[in-house]
């Protein structure tokens, strides 16, 4: 594999690890009014994300950082065809982000309710339009060849990028339940499986009609055709919603937990390997698709960056996880009450 | 700040120098922001210096879109602003928590 190649699974991998980590936040703010009743489940939903959230947010910054460093041209088309809706996530993510930390420093239920809804639409309007942008990349943006985009926010909610944005949705709420019926005890825990179980054919059917609805929107099954092995990937995408709901009949929530992050893991990188060598293909011409090969930076750039991401990707992904250990404990009431200004 | 040094063991006893402390904090914000306005309006027309024009940098985008993010962005760090303050009042009206012994 060449240097443009590696770059090009790495950008990929960046974005799986983002859904990854943050797709259980997401899930979680997007579970907070049909979870949690009173103030209190609702502090245990937000205290069950910890610090973790922060940290799963950066992942965001380096898969977009990677896009930037060294697919440039990518970066700049993205960016400017998708601008509407880049916008509208980053705006979201914003008021959520505020409103995680706002929402406990005043103790009057209007300001909590108003910092409650923030966090929901700033969960679930960037799961839904992170899915709906993929979706659509997947399927090729109409742009021609000066990256000049022929098209408005509206024309990427069509049918395949909505079911796209839908999946998204189910995969993060199945991750997000599970993730609190890992962290928490009680009520909570008990909404959480079941809706973790009631979650689960549905992300099943959608899942499915997303992989059909691929055949028919996009080109993404050209490499599979080619390279049957690769099919693989759809295996364990399957394997991860088979293993998933098996350990949920067991109550092993960890593993079903992982087997969610699998899943989440292996949908996006079935389009990732679709795609290939297209980051950012045209739906216009194809002679427009912006590569791997004609969309990236020098090779000395994408050298320096290799080595730098080969030693520091280890250390973060280390005290991540580490991170993951000292609060994978349950949230408790003395937690709550350990000081007023927590969540 | 020289001043500041000389009075510094006998800082509770110097009033004035307290209000001229209290009244500089909002200087290094202002510094910071009009250094900012600095860079930026210092290298117009240049983005890149020497290199790329700001005309030939910017996205084609409509100009109504650009017009409605900036909206976006003005209102929500305008809410955020007045928010931010409303709790910073609240939290310094509280005072001092008190030591735990």
């Amino acid at each position: 594999m060449d240097l443009q190649a590696i770059w090009f699974f790495l950008w990929g991998l960046l974005w799986a690890i983002f859904f990854m980590t943050s797709g259980f936040d997401f899930g979680i703010g997007t579970l907070l009014p049909f979870i949690g009743k009173t103030d209190e489940e609702k502090r245990t939903m937000i205290a069950s994300l910890g610090p973790l959230w922060h940290g799963n947010q950066v992942w965001l910054i380096t898969a977009g950082g990677v896009t930037f460093a060294a697919f440039p041209l990518v970066y700049a088309v993205m960016f400017s065809t998708l601008y509407s809706a880049l916008m509208l996530v980053l705006f979201t993510l914003i008021l959520r982000g505020v409103a995680i930390e706002f929402r406990s420093q005043q103790d009057d239920p209007r300001w909590r309710r108003i910092w409650e809804i923030c966090i929901f639409i700033g969960s679930f309007a960037p799961a839904l339009l992170f899915g709906v942008a993929f979706a659509n990349i997947f399927k090729g943006i109409p742009f021609d060849a000066d990256g000049i985009y022929h098209g408005n926010l509206l024309t990427l909610l069509n049918p395949y990028g909505l079911l796209g944005g839908v999946l998204f949705v189910m995969l993060f709420l199945q991750h997000g339940a599970l993730w609190l019926a890992i962290k928490t005890a009680g009520t909570v825990q008990q909404r959480a499986v079941a809706v973790a179980r009631k979650a689960w054919p549905v992300l099943v059917a959608v899942a499915v009609a997303f992989l059909a609805a691929s055949w028919f929107a996009t080109d993404l099954y050209a490499n599979y055709l080619n390279y049957p092995a690769l099919f693989l990937v759809i295996v364990l995408a399957v394997a991860g919603l088979l293993a998933a709901r098996i350990f949920m009949a067991a109550q092993a929530w960890i593993k079903a937990w992982a087997a969610s992050a699998l899943t989440i893991v292996s949908c996006t990188f079935y389009g990732i390997i679709g795609l290939f060598p297209s980051l950012f293909p045209s739906s216009l011409d194809a002679a427009f698709n912006l590569t791997a090969r004609n969309a990236s930076s020098s090779p000395l750039t994408l050298k320096i960056m290799l080595v730098v991401v080969i030693v520091f990707v280890p250390i973060v992904l280390v005290y991540q996880i580490w991170a993951f250990k000292l609060f994978g404990d349950k949230v408790s009431a003395s937690d709550l009450a350990h000081e007023e200004g927590a969540y | 700040s020289i001043y500041a040094f000389i009075r510094r063991k006998k800082l509770m006893e110097s009033p004035l120098l307290l209000k001229i402390m209290v009244l500089s904090i909002p200087l290094p914000y202002i510094a910071i922001q009009l250094g900012w306005v600095v860079t930026e309006l210092g290298r117009q027309p240049w983005i890149v210096w020497g290199m790329l024009r700001t005309a030939d940098a910017a996205s084609a985008i409509s100009t109504l879109q650009v017009a409605t993010t900036l909206v976006g962005f003005f209102l929500i760090y305008s809410l955020l602003g007045i928010v931010g303050y409303y709790l910073i009042i609240k939290h310094a009206k509280k005072g001092p928590e008190p030591q735990i012994a």
